[in-house]
């Protein structure tokens, strides 16, 4: 029940990426880092534990300045798109139900009324756990709340920070099959992963390197 | 927008209700220690009663300042919040007007009855009341700011507090002065003039302040 994206684009650009380079403090994490998204890709970032995967995230949703180079997301309605962004922490409130922690919290840009918001607990097998709130909930149960707005975003990107950290085996299969149906739907998908993913088509690999100059 | 995000933190206060009561709490133990601890006589109770309620309110509203932005800054929902609302200005100021209506209107309705313990006369009590009106949703306002620039900081406190207080000394000032003046039967709109200044100054500057400010933290 995922939404098509936006139909009113004009070309197939998502994303353009042109030389990037962010530092922390004095040392580069890495530079000259060009790449496009288009509809339809699933992009998987890799690189060893500190090599820059989350701030290359964090800085394309504009969480996080860069240094050098530029990129553009590709404009909705005279607006640039907003990505779905999620990273390490689920973004879910203890102290609010299933239900009112989707209902009152902004996805891609706007608020959702509370028929999607049902049929999109029920995908996450939550809908037992509708009224309860989640601080009640196991770590992977609240890994599903938040994961639970990839269904609801209106929008042609997504932008996943390690989706499958505590997620059973039956959830990451659902999570790759998600993932799949919104890249053949025409959204593109940015994911880092730790742990092995499988999808019929191979995924494109980007690759985070260290630059040679220690210092700038 | 801004009505929805609104709801979410008062459904959020309303739940943990707990943390709301403690500054008011401080607030009423702080003003009611004074007549024990220094005087019981009405006639000296009445000169400073109007300070004492005053630095009370400003300490109460510091107090709860850390519930602004502290704990959706450490479950993630902060950074969330401001990417995917699209005008991270309305998540400000819902936190700062649901900050003020949790603690800056509850000190406000409770000043009164402490007024009242400190022997202050009835023109005196309405000055009192409105100064805080006025005054609280600066202290709010400012301490957004100084809330958004500590959040990220694992001892913030002391620096929260270096940081906002001389920026609350002015209110405190003017809010103090315009009770005591009504308390001797002078006018006082002159101070309140000023605060309704500081009041409009802060709502029109503080939302991109907070926003800089919480940048920063978040990155």
């Amino acid at each position: 029940m995922s939404h098509v994206p936006v139909s009113n684009l004009q070309d197939d650009l998502i994303l353009k990426v042109d030389k990037l380079g962010i530092r922390r403090s004095e040392r580069w994490l890495f530079r000259e880092l060009s790449f496009e998204l288009f509809r339809g890709d699933i992009v998987q970032i890799v690189g060893h534990n500190g090599a820059g995967k989350t701030s290359l995230m964090r800085s394309l949703c504009g969480l996080l300045t860069h240094a050098e180079g530029d990129f553009e997301w590709t404009e909705i309605n005279d607006l640039p798109c907003l990505p779905l962004y999620l990273g390490h922490l689920a973004a879910v409130k203890p102290e609010l139900t299933v239900f009112e922690n989707l209902k009152y919290h902004p996805i891609a840009g706007q608020f959702l009324g509370d028929e999607p918001i049902e049929d999109a607990i029920d995908q996450v097998r939550l809908g037992n756990y509708l009224d309860t709130p989640t601080r009640h909930l196991s770590a992977g149960q609240t890994r599903r709340v938040g994961l639970a707005r990839l269904l609801l975003a209106d929008t042609p990107c997504w932008i996943l920070d390690e989706p499958f950290t505590s997620l059973d085996v039956e959830g990451c299969k659902w999570l790759e099959q998600q993932i799949e149906q919104f890249a053949e739907k025409g959204g593109c998908v940015l994911l880092t992963s730790h742990q092995p993913v499988h999808f019929e088509k191979k995924p494109q690999i980007l690759e985070i390197k260290r630059p040679v100059e220690a210092l700038c | 927008m801004l009505g929805k995000l609104l709801r979410r933190e008062l459904l959020r206060h309303w739940r943990c209700r707990q943390d709301l009561i403690n500054p008011l709490i401080f607030f009423l133990i702080t003003v009611s220690l004074f007549p024990l601890a220094v005087t019981p006589d009405g006639a000296m109770l009445s000169r400073i009663g109007n300070g004492i309620i005053w630095v009370a309110a400003l300490l109460a509203a510091m107090l709860s300042l850390e519930s602004m932005y502290r704990d959706d800054f450490y479950d993630g929902t902060l950074e969330l919040l401001m990417l995917q609302s699209g005008s991270p200005y309305s998540v400000v100021m819902a936190k700062i007007i649901s900050h003020w209506l949790t603690t800056g209107l509850p000190l406000v309705i409770m000043s009164p009855l402490l007024a009242v313990m400190m022997q202050m006369e009835g023109d005196a009590i309405g000055a009192l009341m409105l100064t805080l009106l006025i005054g609280t949703p600066v202290l709010s306002l400012i301490g957004s700011v100084g809330m958004g620039l500590t959040v990220g900081l694992r001892q913030g406190g002391v620096l929260l507090s270096l940081l906002v207080l001389p920026l609350y000394i002015p209110i405190l000032i003017f809010g103090a002065g315009a009770v005591s003046r009504a308390a001797m039967g002078m006018d006082y709109s002159g101070q309140l003039a000023f605060m309704g200044a500081f009041l409009l100054g802060s709502i029109s500057l503080v939302p991109f302040a907070s926003v800089a400010a919480i940048k920063v933290s978040i990155r």
